[in-house]
């Protein structure tokens, strides 16, 4: 009676199975039957070639003016946009974008931009540009940055970070069209970093028509969900979490440089999917693998492996304003009684390279001449005593709850420095709290000893000494380093058009934050793509950016 | 039954009440400053950072915001991200969709899986095959989908090559398809892309597998041990003695009477499923709503933190009330009492 009934009910279950399973496919298989015109052949078999990105994340946005990250700047800036002045795909030196040539004042202040002439903005379904690229657009770009009662600001209303903490709305005295193909922007105070700053995403121009456009049918927030640009692609469509489409921009000012047709950010966060899809033939290019990816894309060899030194630098940092580390022997002593090299060996696992300076060795005006101090136990312990340190004293060692690109493994390094520091006779209590909050309470002085980093953002030596280490540093002078020596310098070089000049005051200061200590430089790190092999010209950025124009698929 | 849905409707009320101020507190309590995490180590102007906490109405006392977040919910506002500034529903739908549809796949599979498996191993019980069944179910409860997951991509997509490793189409392909409404399957069924809703097909089989694995062990124990209970009832024998035919026996009156156990715990699934999917939507990079909130969080959008979770819940009590009208037309006196 039962094996009757099994056998029964494993048909009814089977058939219920197939009955689920199978729908799809009688539904398949009617849409031709029911007249319905085939759609031509996708485009990647009809001879156009297409890109597929496995991207780390979904973007914030598509307006570059107002997102920090390298996710949104990855998917907005570098396809659709130009700046003014670019960098190029693989160094940090700005060369020409959509201004082709400039002129600066003898007084420094004042730059005069000439445009290039033939530039095309991209179209979608609500706009076609009625005219090409020319000054009204970079005056709409930077009046837009820089004046909170421009009125498209008033439209829609939103923060431009990166241009406040570059200084440029309080800077930029007068942004002046001369004519359709020159602009002059006079700054109130010399900046010299002032060109590299606006090669940055944050200054990409936008079309000053299409904002018009948005602006009066009451959709201004289009601006960044509809983007409009110069740039090699165009975009076409998002889905969040899933992909973002963009096609080739036909028009563009330097097509030549354009070698495929469609690009796809197909977005997948977890890094080992991604690289499996790598391997799998599901997207050709590919970023931020963990360590132990890249050994076995290594030994499976079925893919290329892009590697260069990071443009970064992780540290340990001391509050010296806080007991005991506003003792400069303290610090001294913390500092050599860090093992840097298997620090490096464990957490970097040979994706590191050791730091000296406060800065990457690829940035122009790196001091090559410093050197950390050795590794020294008992020295530091008699810098220790000479600070009048008790043995057992407890300090705080702050470690980043996150993973960064300058930091892969926080906990680790900082479990592995509670352990060097205990061999001077220190307990330290490791510490951490959820990332919006561990910045906060840093910001507020609240740190003794942390770890952090930073990536670079422009290619300039200020954008490292002068944001994160000079007196009036806004919020990310975690250590509250105030030299008046060093200040001056960072500060006297900021205003210096001469490039010789700047140099040396540059390494001059890291000579003396080499003495103050105020960070143990820890590492830079190598960063890591893997590309398909049928994939070329792929290179990375310095500052670690995607970049598809000039890179083709055989 | 009109009476008992409309109760179970006014039920809702005061649920939905505790749930805006618990998700509305909940997230507050959390540490974290929503322009400082946006910005991560840049800095922060201070008076770029005033003005998003006012643009983002965090400006004003706790007691006016939740005033203000209860008046846009009954007005029909579900809000704007902080994040990237889409309409909170908008977004809902399109994450919430495909988790849906994947959900439903997985609980197919579970459902017709679990039964079968539970009546076999409860017809069998005590054999070596009710041994191997249920040895096996424990395996599947306890096997983590983290682990599941990259087993399946692994086997059947890198070493077989049979199934795609990730996503929900071949972008690669079907440059064309879009989403309808949230769904990739009925994108690719009107996009008249030969060969495009196959491939949507084959993107859901390995995920749908790993999701599948916890309720089908789970429906497969619960069908076994409810089937063993029935078949030990009065009326079974009453019904043997009567010489009713053994399917006519399991069908209508084992089954029937099982099921109302086993629907409990299908509903319960269903809801599990479309509320912990995070998981297996990382793992094979699904656009779903597990991921969206857990990025809200991790953000503390808490436009998507607050209305998302009101909008999962709404979805989660509309599966239970369907499961409790299911109970009603199963068995008629759960209805009446």
């Amino acid at each position: 009676m039962t094996k009757k009934m099994v056998s029964q009910l494993s048909v009814l279950a089977a058939s219920l199975m197939l009955a689920a399973c199978g729908g799809g496919n009688n539904a398949q298989s009617t849409a031709p039957a029911s007249g319905e015109t085939a759609k031509t052949a996708p485009a990647s078999s009809s001879g156009s070639k297409t890109l597929v990105y496995c991207s780390e994340g979904s973007p914030s946005g598509f307006d570059p003016a107002q997102w920090t990250d390298g996710t949104s700047f990855d998917a907005s800036a570098y396809p659709i946009y130009n700046g003014l002045v670019q960098f190029p795909r693989n160094g940090t030196e700005i060369q020409p974008a959509l201004a082709e040539k400039w002129d600066i004042s003898e007084d420094n202040k004042t730059y005069t931009f000439h445009l290039r002439k033939g530039v095309k903005f991209h179209s979608n379904e609500s706009f076609t540009p009625s005219r090409e690229f020319n000054a009204d657009d970079v005056v709409f770009t930077f009046k837009r940055l820089s004046d909170p009662n421009f009125a498209f600001n008033k439209a829609y209303p939103t923060e431009f970070p990166y241009a406040v903490d570059m200084g440029l709305p309080d800077n930029i005295a007068n942004v002046e069209k001369v004519d359709d193909y020159t602009v002059k922007i006079t700054l109130k105070e010399v900046d010299a970093p002032f060109l590299q700053n606006i090669a940055m995403p944050f200054a990409y121009i936008g079309s000053a028509e299409y904002a018009d456009k948005l602006e009066k049918a009451g959709k201004a927030a289009d601006y960044n969900t509809q983007p409009i640009g110069t740039g090699p692609f165009k975009f076409v469509s998002y889905n969040k979490d899933s992909q973002i489409r963009y096609a080739k921009h036909a028009d563009y000012w330097n097509v030549n440089d354009v070698h495929i047709d469609n690009l796809v950010f197909a977005i997948t966060k977890d890094s080992a999917v991604r690289a499996q899809k790598v391997a799998a033939g599901e997207c050709h290019v590919s970023a931020y693998p963990k360590t132990a990816e890249v050994e076995a894309a290594k030994k499976a060899g079925k893919i290329n492996i892009i590697e260069q030194s990071g443009f970064n630098l992780g540290y340990v940092g001391y509050n010296v304003e806080k007991a005991p580390f506003k003792d400069l022997k303290v610090r001294q002593a913390l500092d050599m009684a860090i093992n840097r090299d298997a620090i490096i060996n464990a957490v970097y696992q040979g994706a590191g390279k050791a730091a000296t300076n406060p800065m990457p060795p690829t940035q122009w005006s790196y001091n090559d001449t410093l050197k950390n101090a050795p590794y020294d136990v008992e020295k530091a312990k008699s810098l220790l005593a000479e600070a009048g340190i008790k043995e057992g004293t407890e300090i705080e060692l702050w470690a980043m709850p996150v993973q960064r690109p300058y930091n892969p493994n926080a906990k680790l390094m900082s479990e592995m420095i509670q352990a060097d520091w205990a061999k001077i006779g220190l307990k330290t209590k490791i510490v951490s709290y959820e990332w919006g909050e561990y910045l906060k309470r840093l910001k507020n002085g609240e740190g003794g000893a942390y770890l952090m980093g930073w990536t670079g953002d422009n290619g300039d030596p200020d954008n490292w000494l002068g944001n994160l280490l000079t007196c009036k540093a806004k919020g990310s002078n975690y250590s509250r380093f105030c030299h008046a020596e060093f200040d001056k310098l960072v500060n006297d070089a900021r205003v210096l058009t001469d490039k010789a000049q700047r140099e040396d005051k540059y390494k001059q200061a890291q000579v003396i934050f080499k003495e103050q200590l105020p960070w143990t430089t820890m590492a830079h790190s190598v960063v890591t793509v893997f590309t398909a092999k049928n994939v070329q010209g792929f290179e990375i950025s310095p500052f670690g950016n995607m970049r598809f124009d000039g890179v083709k698929v055989e | 039954m009109f009476s008992f849905i409309i109760k179970r409707i006014l039920i809702l009320i005061p649920v939905y009440l505790g749930l805006t101020l618990s998700t509305f507190t909940l997230i507050r309590l959390v540490p974290g400053d929503v322009v400082e995490i946006m910005m991560g180590e840049k800095a922060v102007d201070p008076a770029v950072h005033a003005a998003a906490m006012k643009r983002l109405g965090l400006d004003q006392p706790l007691p006016i915001q939740y005033f203000n977040y209860l008046k846009d919910i009954f007005s029909g506002n579900f809000g704007t991200s902080f994040r990237d500034r889409t309409p909170v529903l908008d977004d809902f739908l399109s994450h919430f969709v495909p988790t849906l549809e994947l959900a439903l796949c997985a609980m197919v599979i579970a459902t017709i899986l679990g039964v079968a498996l539970g009546i076999t191993a409860a017809l069998k019980r005590g054999s070596w095959l009710d041994y191997t069944l249920m040895s096996g179910a424990l395996a599947g409860y306890s096997m983590p989908i983290y682990l599941l997951g990259p087993i399946l991509t692994g086997f059947f997509a890198h070493y077989l090559g049979w199934l795609p490793v990730s996503g929900v189409i071949s972008v690669f392909q079907f440059l064309d398809v879009k989403p309808l409404y949230g769904s990739w399957l009925l994108g690719s069924l009107t996009s008249n892309q030969q060969g495009a809703f196959i491939d949507v097909l084959k993107h859901f089989v390995l995920p749908s597998i790993a999701l599948s694995t916890i309720p089908l062990a789970m429906i497969a124990r619960m069908t076994r041990s409810a089937f063993l209970e029935v078949l030990g009832e009065d009326y079974v024998r009453t019904a043997k003695a009567k010489g009713l035919s053994p399917m006519r026996i399991i069908l209508v009156h084992v089954l029937r009477n099982a099921m109302i156990t086993v629907v409990t715990v299908i509903g319960l699934q269903m809801a599990m499923l479309l509320a912990g999917a995070i998981l297996t939507e990382t793992i094979f990079s699904w656009p779903g709503v597990g991921n969206w909130l857990l990025d809200g969080f991790h953000n503390r959008d808490y436009p998507i933190v607050q209305n998302g979770i009101l909008l999962v819940a709404t979805a989660l009590m509309l599966v239970s009330l369907c499961v409790d009208i299911l109970y009603g037309l199963i068995n008629p006196r759960i209805r009446h009492s």
